[in-house]
This record gives structure tokens, sequence and C-alpha cells, in this order.
């Protein structure tokens, strides 16, 4: 891309003369991030011989695949300084369409996945048009209007039985291995290298970041600020659909209380990952290293048999920490310039 | 963060999960000696009902020598963490599962996986769907008989044509449905109305609101049957509210709800046996592990709580531990 106005991830002529030593801040916190988990994985290991055992290393792949997906729209929406609410609800209710198109239309199975991403992108679609059409103040209001709604949609569509027993090809993503690893685990390598480049080596991708870092000034550059904003909550149900559907495949089921309260884990994710809710800051890459951690986290603390109150406060202590550490990285940056 | 630093994010990343399995075969400690080990995974452990079944199947594996390992999620909500946490136990290996699923559907494949694995399953409290039969033993209520044993104490101080409230779990699950059916069949068979039948999802606040919001358009409830104890105080409170000493009956025997019976504001509940779902869930499992077989469907009882025998209950409780 040529446009002179975004260089390095986005950022805006301002932002430049802060460029390096932010630069150097961030890839330190990100430093930061990778051996946290390092050493959480080291911890682990020297309290449970169980923990660093390939079964042990893939069920954490498999359980944390859901969660990465759903991640991936979260961190979008958080990087426009929005956030998206609905990937919880939105993962159900996409769910539950693939499984009534599947169960009650006698669709075939890649067109019940049609269904189910279709839906998905649609709800995401809906909840940016209410952004930027309907002009609703945050993305915080839009969002959490979809996520009662879908929620509801859902669990009155099937007057909120499950639905199981899918055929092969709409498990196959939830359920199957290759070798030992995991299918979903590799959709979620493909997908995070596959994002990694469209936000780095695209315009589109860098225009997200330009967003997120300063609406006004992107608009005045020539972005669509709001084609921008309508594409990431569209791709943020689009992941949630996704996720909904290897869920679907990893407990052969759909039901209307699937991916209750994901959205916490996926924002926790993106939080620890480094992402700043004042947007235009964070990178899809330590995104993931957010989702291992919290995965880790929960796996090892079951593998010690840690009772879950524990592990909930576990993890909300996380949170804080590493956002104490970003202020602490932020105000770094301030003084730097 | 650059494509450089991300490429050398990776390889740190490949790098450790490369060496530190080699680390590991190090540091694992010798196997101890064979101690039979029993994984129990229940709906959560973060209420009175799953501590009791937890607290029976500790007591059973603390008498039998057993290494018991009990996991359950922060909320009957959280499906797919349980599902996980089934995962983490098989890897530990255990020699039996003690199982009991918050969606049944959800679980089919998980628990295919630990038959595989040829580690017998015993189900307490909640059943699997019909169509699994994998298991050794269910160990568990029949909600349908709970029902109609609460349903028949609700007759003992009703009369033909009284209305009755029925208050359902979260639309989908099963026991509380089950329930919620045998007092009604019981209900109906004697002349009585039943008045509403309303989703309460098992919490007290939501059985409050729903008591609250039926009073408005049928004021003259005489009785109420809970699916649950969390329901049967909010719907309590709710009659409370409004000057209105009604018979409610609750299933699980809740200490709260004990006390509420003791102190005359609740007429009764049905106790389910669950302490002796997990201590039966310990003992069967035992029984599997030496190569005996066992009956496929156990009932754990149900007996009417009422201010009678209620601190008897609590005695046995405080008893625990």
């Amino acid at each position: 891309m040529s446009n002179d106005v975004l260089t390095n991830n986005g950022k805006l002529p301002a932002e430049k003369a802060v460029g390096k030593s932010a630069a150097m801040t961030e890839k330190l916190y990100q430093l930061g991030v990778l051996l946290s988990l390092l050493l959480l994985c080291a911890v682990m290991t020297a309290l449970s011989p169980r923990f660093l055992t390939m079964d042990n290393l893939m069920n954490v792949a498999s359980q944390a695949a859901v969660s990465a997906i759903v991640s991936i729209g979260m961190f979008l929406a958080i990087l426009t300084a929005g956030i998206d609410l609905s990937v919880g609800s939105v993962l159900a209710l996409s769910a539950m369409m693939m499984g009534i198109a599947s169960d009650r239309w006698g669709l075939g199975p890649y067109a019940s996945i049609l269904v189910c991403l279709g839906s998905g992108a649609l709800l995401g679609l809906v909840n940016g048009l209410l952004l930027t059409k309907l002009r609703l103040p945050h993305p915080f209001i839009s969002t959490l209007g979809m996520q009662k709604m879908a929620r509801g949609i859902a669990l009155f569509v099937t007057a909120a039985a499950p639905i199981s027993m899918f055929p092969d090809e709409i498990q196959y993503l939830g359920n199957n291995s290759i070798g030992q690893v995991p299918v979903s685990f590799i959709l979620v390598a493909i997908l995070y290298v596959g994002m990694y480049f469209f936000l780095t080596r695209t315009s589109t991708g860098r225009y997200i970041y330009a967003v997120g870092g300063n609406k006004e000034a992107a608009r005045l550059s020539g972005i669509k600020v709001n084609s921008i904003l309508n594409l990431v909550y569209t791709i943020s149900g689009l992941t949630a659909a996704l996720a909904g559907l290897v869920l679907a495949g990893r407990v052969n089921a759909v039901y209307p209380l699937a991916g209750l309260d994901y959205e916490t884990d996926a924002i926790a994710a993106v939080i620890i990952g480094g992402a700043s809710f004042f947007g235009g800051v964070g990178s899809i890459a330590n995104t993931i290293i957010g989702v291992l951690l919290i995965a880790v986290l929960r796996n090892g603390l079951n593998l010690l048999n840690v009772d879950s109150a524990f592990q909930t406060f576990a993890i909300g202590a996380v949170i804080v920490v590493a956002v104490a550490v970003d202020v602490l990285r932020q105000n770094v940056m301030k003084s730097g310039r | 963060m650059n494509r450089r630093s991300f490429v050398t994010a990776l390889m740190a990343g490949a790098f450790a999960v490369a060496t530190l399995p080699a680390l590991a075969t190090f540091s694992a400690p010798a196997a101890a000696a064979e101690k039979v080990k029993i994984a129990v995974v229940l709906k959560t452990l973060s209420s009175q009902y799953w501590k009791i079944v937890a607290a029976g199947a500790q007591a059973a594996a603390d008498k039998n020598n057993v290494d018991l390992i009990v996991l359950g999620p922060p909320t009957e909500d959280a499906v797919e963490q349980q599902i996980n946490m089934v995962q983490d136990v098989l890897a530990q290996k255990p020699d039996a599962l003690i199982f009991s699923p918050s969606q049944p559907d959800t679980a089919v494949n998980v628990i295919t996986k630990v038959r595989k694995a040829g580690i017998p399953v015993l189900l307490v409290d909640t059943g699997m769907p019909e169509k699994f039969t994998d298991y050794a033993s269910f160990i568990g209520t029949d909600n349908i008989a709970a029902g109609k044993a609460g349903g028949e104490a609700l007759l003992k101080v009703l009369k033909k044509g009284d209305k009755v409230l029925l208050l359902d779990g979260a639309p989908g699950n099963p026991s509380m449905t089950q329930r919620c059916d045998g007092a009604k069949e019981v209900l109906e068979a004697a002349g009585i109305e039943i008045a509403a039948r309303q989703p309460a999802y098992s919490d007290r606040e939501k059985a409050y609101t729903v008591t609250q919001n039926v009073l408005q358009s049928t004021p003259d409830i005489a009785g109420v049957f809970a699916g649950n104890d969390e329901e049967a105080l909010g719907a309590l409170r709710a009659l409370k509210q409004s000057g209105k000493e009604v018979p409610i009956i609750g299933v699980d025997a809740n200490t709260d709800n004990l006390k509420a019976m003791l102190a005359g504001d609740l007429y009764g509940s049905i106790a389910q046996g669950n302490y002796d779902m997990g201590r039966l869930g310990v003992e069967k499992a035992l029984e599997i592990i030496a190569g005996k077989t066992v009956d496929k469907r156990i009932d754990s009882g149900a007996t009417l709580i009422t201010k009678e025998n209620a601190q008897e209950l609590l005695d046995f409780r405080a008893s625990i531990k």
C-alpha cells in the first residue's frame, strides 16, 4: 500500500514521533505476554506430571479453539475502539439455525454450514448498521441489544430444546484430528495467520487500525469509516458463527445456551493480549497468546483438582494484572513523547 | 508487531513446545503406589446440592482408600467448560468416571471418548440421552416420582378446585420438567386446577418475579409446587409480600428451606438422595472395577421433609465433614 498517511500499523502522523519508543514498549509487552504463557506452562509442568503430555496439550488446543475463533472478531471490534458483546449469542443463534436447517428443513451438511455462517455474518452486519446507520452512541449498546435479541431468538426457535446427532461433515471441524492435532486448532492457526496478513498487508486491514486510532483523522484522509465498521462487525459475526460450527462439532449438538458468557472470555483474551480499549493498538498474534493463557490456566487448574471458584478468580486477577501492565506501558509511551 | 518479530515469537513458542516435553520426562516423578483413582465431574460445585453429592462421594472414597478427583464448573450453564473438565480428568487416566451431564446431548461425544479409553462411566443425578446406552449405571432420583410425592404432599392440605402454580426450570431442563409433570399428574387427578406453569430457571430471583406476575392475574393461588428449593424460596417471598400464606413445596431440601420450615414459613420439600448419589457412585464404581456387574438404573430415593423431620436432616448434614 502506498498511502503515506498510514505507516507502522496504521499509525497516523501525529503518533509517528513516538513510533519508535512505542514500538519498543509494544514489543516488550508482547514478549512479556509470551513469557507469561511459557512461565505458566513451566509451573503447570512442575506441578502436574499430566500437563506436558501430547494428549493434554492437544486437549488444550481443542479447548481453546472456540474461544480463539470468537476472539478474532472481538479483537477487530476492540481495535476500532468498539466492542462486540453479542458474540456468544450470535454463536448460539447461528449454530441453532444450522441445526434447524439440517434437522427440520432437511438441508445437506454443506448448505446447513452456509446457513450457520450466513446467519452469523448477517447478525454481525446488523450490529454494524445499528452503529453506523441508526447511529446508536456506542457499540456497547448495539451489541448488548443484539446479545439479548439473538439469545432470545435462539431460545425461542426450538422452544429451548437442543438439536443433536449431526452428519460427519458438520462435526468435522470440531470433532476430528489430523494425526493428534485437532482440526479445530489447525483452523485456528490458518485464521490467525490469515488475519495477521490481512491486517498488516492489505489496505483494508490498515484502515481498520486507522479507524481505531482516530476516527476523525481516518475520515479526513478519505477512509470510508462506516464501511470499515460494518465490515468489522460482519467479520465478528462470521467468526462467532464459525466458532458455533466448531462447538457444534465438538459436542455433536447445538443448544440455545451455547456460548453463554463467551464474550467475557474473548474480551479477557484480547485485553491480556495487549490490545488497547482506546483503539488502534494491538496485535492479533498476541490475542492467540491471551486465549492460550486462559485455556492453559483452566486446564492446569483442572489437572490440579482446583475448585472452579478459584479458576474464575484467577482469570479475573490475570485480567487486572494485564491491564495494569498496559496502563504502565501507556505511561511509558507518554513520557517518551 | 512486524513480521520478523511475529516469526520470532512463533519460533520461540515452537521451541518451547518442542523442548518442554523433554524436560517433563526428566521431571516426571515415578508413579506412586497404585491406588484406585476415581474421577467425579459434576454440573457445578458452587451450590449446596452438589457439595452434598461431592461429600457423599468423598466419604465413600475415604472409607475405601480411593484417590478421588472432584471437578465441576462455576455454574450449571458452563456446558463447554464441563466437557473440558471431562477431557482433563480423562488425561489423568482414572479407573472410573462418575459424571452428571449439564446438557446430556452435548456430552455424548466426550463420554464416547471416555468409553473408548476403556473407562467405565457411572451417571449421577442426570442421565444421558436415551439413544446413549454405553454407561455402567445411572444413579439418580426418579424425578417423576419426586414430583408426584410433592403433589401428594400438597393434596394433604388442598381441596378440590384449588389453584396451584407450578414453577418449572429452564426450558429444556429435563429433570425440572419431569418433576413438574409428576406433580401436575397427581394434582390434576385429584381435581386441583393448574393455574399457571412458568419457567423460573431454577433461580430464586426469577421465581420471585414469576410468582409476583402470576399473583397479578391469579390472586387466589392456593398452593405452589416449585421444581427446586431456590424457586420455592422466591415464591415464598412474593407470596409473603402480598400477605398470603399458602403451602409451598420445593425439591432438594436445601438448608435455607429447612430453616424456613422450622420457622413455619415453608410447608415442605422433597429431599433427593443426593448424598447417596455420591456415595453409591463411588461404591458402585468400585464394584465395577472389581469386575462385578451393577444395576443399570439405581433409584437414590426421594423423601418428603416437613417441619417434623427438618431438624433431623439438618443434624445429619452438620455431621458431614
